[in-house]
């Protein structure tokens, strides 16, 4: 079983190294993206990415700073899967950049009121203290995790209140141009996050072997985030169509009613939603916890979909859909092949560095108790 | 004596005609010249614009040249004096995109990258229907939303308020696309019309000489991989010559000049009742005015 799993994974890095390799040498040109859809798959992925890995983060924080000890165990898984989602996150966006080696200017030439500077800061400090943690974790120096686990806490909470913030403060968006944003944003993060952590946790046999009991608060912790989400999700989607100003409900009415209302009904509502509620409320089982957090997690691509693109298939003027007809002038989108190629070849990234830095580490000798 | 006044009015009417053909002619070399259309790709330099010669009557009669004559009097102060802004009158537009396809030509514009389309609207129900051509050229904003956001200082707002974008800078981010409630920010994907054809075309692989630079068009040099926008040309604007958009309009209902100099033409048509601007209720204060009737 083990062996197919690495020959599925194999085959999923192979092929989409060659949709990495196309975009290296011809550039964006095999995109779907346009000028008016502007960000599309990959921007999605990588806030996607992002959410799990400062999500993840966030709760390990929680529990270090908090010393919430039913959940120590899970520390150290949480920190690989933050930074394979974090590498992952990273080289997806240097990917969908049109300059990609300029990338460093965002530090040597500032920009401080650009939400997207912040972000990068942000990210990039992260990633440095995300380097140390894992380094001082697994040398066991506590004192020094401790340390860090508190400077991590209010950077864990920034990273997605940012990425929230990066979409809000766009006011020429109305969808986006929410104070809500940034408030959703770690949320998302956390219900994310938490999930992807509860999934790994299930898989690598932790919930067996839990004498501490936290397996048995983790439903209710994501079935609380889960409510909290939706509550915040249906305030973004009713308070614009109870206003009933057409500039601000169209993107609305195109993530509910549009050609794509299946990724919101039955990608996030049936299956990331109403499944994963209906499994939580029912008796702790581990089964039933991996397949409930599986859910959430995999599915949460489609809240991000949801978010990137509907605002900008809007046209801003009316009548700028037909005064210049060409592919990269539409208002609509669809992935191209190469762009899912290269998805796979993130997620199979994120996959093998986790993997990786699960059999470089301690994490599962520690499980065993060796 | 009849044939005697016929002919010395023929010979009247035939010197205006003569007059106003010589003036058009000379207006169009002038403002379109031969040299500029058909330069070569290594030169940067526009001929010369003189219109010393000609009577000020005609100058005066003649908008063209009144707005050639307003720039070089513009140009003669220092950047930071001057404001440029541009006037579109829309009871005079046919809708001919005359200017979009000029645009394209003159800043060598790729698939995807449009600096200047021209919206085409129905207007009213039958059988009191009109149609409506509104271009769309960059607002120019007194207060754009795509400069703060730019996390690299590649967009910013020079001096004589054109927002410009700094190739060399651009990371290719997009995010000031997505900042501009006009849509007046493209991406270019560095295609070709002619690829897929046995060769793509020597003249989508001239270089443009946006921002009084050259930009050959190379893969993976700028200003493939960057946002791009109308910049009011400002490139032939600065060696005196007018926008591509306002010297091919055929209807005349593209204005360009200094804001700043009372006596311009665009300076007279602002200060007119019937002027507005797109979304004015975003404080964004546009440059590019309209008038509607």
């Amino acid at each position: 079983m083990k062996q197919l799993y690495r020959i599925i994974w194999g085959i999923c890095f192979l092929v989409g190294s060659v949709g990495v390799l196309e975009r290296l040498t011809v550039g964006k040109k095999l995109m779907n993206l346009g000028s008016y859809i502007s960000w599309g798959l990959w921007v999605s992925l990588y806030i996607y990415l992002i959410g799990l890995s400062s999500g993840a983060y966030l709760f390990s924080s929680l529990v270090s700073v908090f010393k919430l000890k039913p959940f120590e165990k899970l520390r150290r898984i949480s920190l690989l899967a933050s930074l394979a989602t974090l590498l992952a996150a990273l080289f997806t966006i240097t990917l969908d950049l049109g300059h990609w080696e300029r990338f460093w200017y965002v530090f040597t030439r500032p920009t401080p009121s650009s939400m997207m500077s912040w972000m990068v800061w942000i990210y990039s400090a992260y990633f440095l203290l995300l380097l140390f943690q894992i380094l001082y974790t697994f040398r066991n120096s506590e004192k020094k995790v401790a340390r860090l686990f508190l400077i991590g806490f209010p950077l864990a909470m920034a990273i997605p209140v940012c990425g929230g913030s990066l979409f809000g403060v766009i006011g020429a968006r109305p969808y986006w141009h929410s104070a809500i944003f940034p408030v959703m944003f770690l949320f998302e993060a956390a219900l994310s996050g938490i999930a992807l952590l509860t999934l790994l946790g299930v898989i690598f046999g932790f919930a067996k072997e839990d004498k501490e009991g936290a397996f048995n608060i983790l439903p209710k912790l994501i079935l609380g985030l889960l409510i909290a989400n939706i509550t915040l999700e249906s305030a973004v989607m009713a308070v614009p169509l109870w206003g009933q100003i057409a500039y601000h409900i169209d993107a609305v009415k195109l993530v509910l009613f549009g050609p794509f209302w299946w990724v919101f009904w039955i990608a996030h509502i049936g299956l990331g939603t109403l499944i994963p509620l209906l499994l939580l409320l029912q008796k702790a089982h581990p089964l039933r916890l991996a397949w409930a957090s599986g859910l959430i997690t995999l599915t949460f691509m489609s809240v991000r979909l949801n978010i990137v693109i509907p605002a900008l298939a809007i046209p801003e003027l009316k009548g700028l859909e037909s005064a210049f007809i060409e592919k990269r002038l539409m208002f609509s989108y669809v992935p191209s092949l190469h762009e899912w190629q290269v998805t796979l070849f993130i997620a199979s990234l994120a996959i093998g560095l986790f993997y990786l830095g699960m059999k470089f580490s301690s994490v599962i000798e520690m499980r065993r108790g060796k | 004596m009849e044939t005697q006044e016929k002919k010395k009015f023929s010979r009247g009417d035939f010197l205006k005609m003569a007059a106003v053909a010589g003036t058009s002619c000379l207006a169009g070399a002038m403002l379109n010249p031969r040299d500029t259309a058909a330069r070569g790709d290594d030169t940067l330099e526009a001929p010369a614009v003189d219109l010393s010669s000609l009577p000020p009557e005609i100058v005066n009669k003649n908008e063209l040249l009144k707005m050639q004559q307003d720039l070089q009097r513009a140009l003669k102060k220092p950047r930071g004096a001057r404001k440029w802004a541009m006037v579109l009158d829309l009871r005079k537009c046919v809708g001919c995109s005359a200017c979009t396809i000029a645009c394209k030509a003159e800043n060598v514009l790729p698939p995807g990258v449009v600096y200047r389309p021209v919206m085409d609207e129905e207007v009213g129900t039958y059988p009191r229907v009109t149609r409506r051509f509104t271009p769309r050229p960059c607002m120019q904003c007194e207060k754009p939303p795509c400069v703060p956001v730019c996390p690299v200082k590649a967009t910013h707002k020079r001096e004589d308020g054109i927002v410009a974008v700094d190739y060399d800078k651009c990371i290719g981010c997009r995010y000031c696309l997505t900042a501009c409630p006009y849509n007046a920010r493209t991406a270019d994907f560095g295609e070709a019309y002619t690829e897929g054809t046995p060769k793509v075309q020597d003249y989508e692989l001239r270089p443009s000489f946006e921002y009084k630079k050259k930009w050959p068009r190379k893969h993976g040099v700028s200003p493939i991989g960057n946002a791009r926008k109308c910049h009011f040309c400002v490139h032939r604007v600065e060696k005196g010559l007018l926008p591509a958009c306002v010297t091919t309009c055929i209807g005349g209902a593209t204005y360009f000049g200094d804001n700043n100099d009372t006596d311009n033409l665009v300076s007279e048509l602002i200060s007119r009742p019937n002027i507005t601007t797109l979304k004015s209720e975003l404080g964004t204060k546009p440059k590019v005015y309209y008038i509607w009737g």
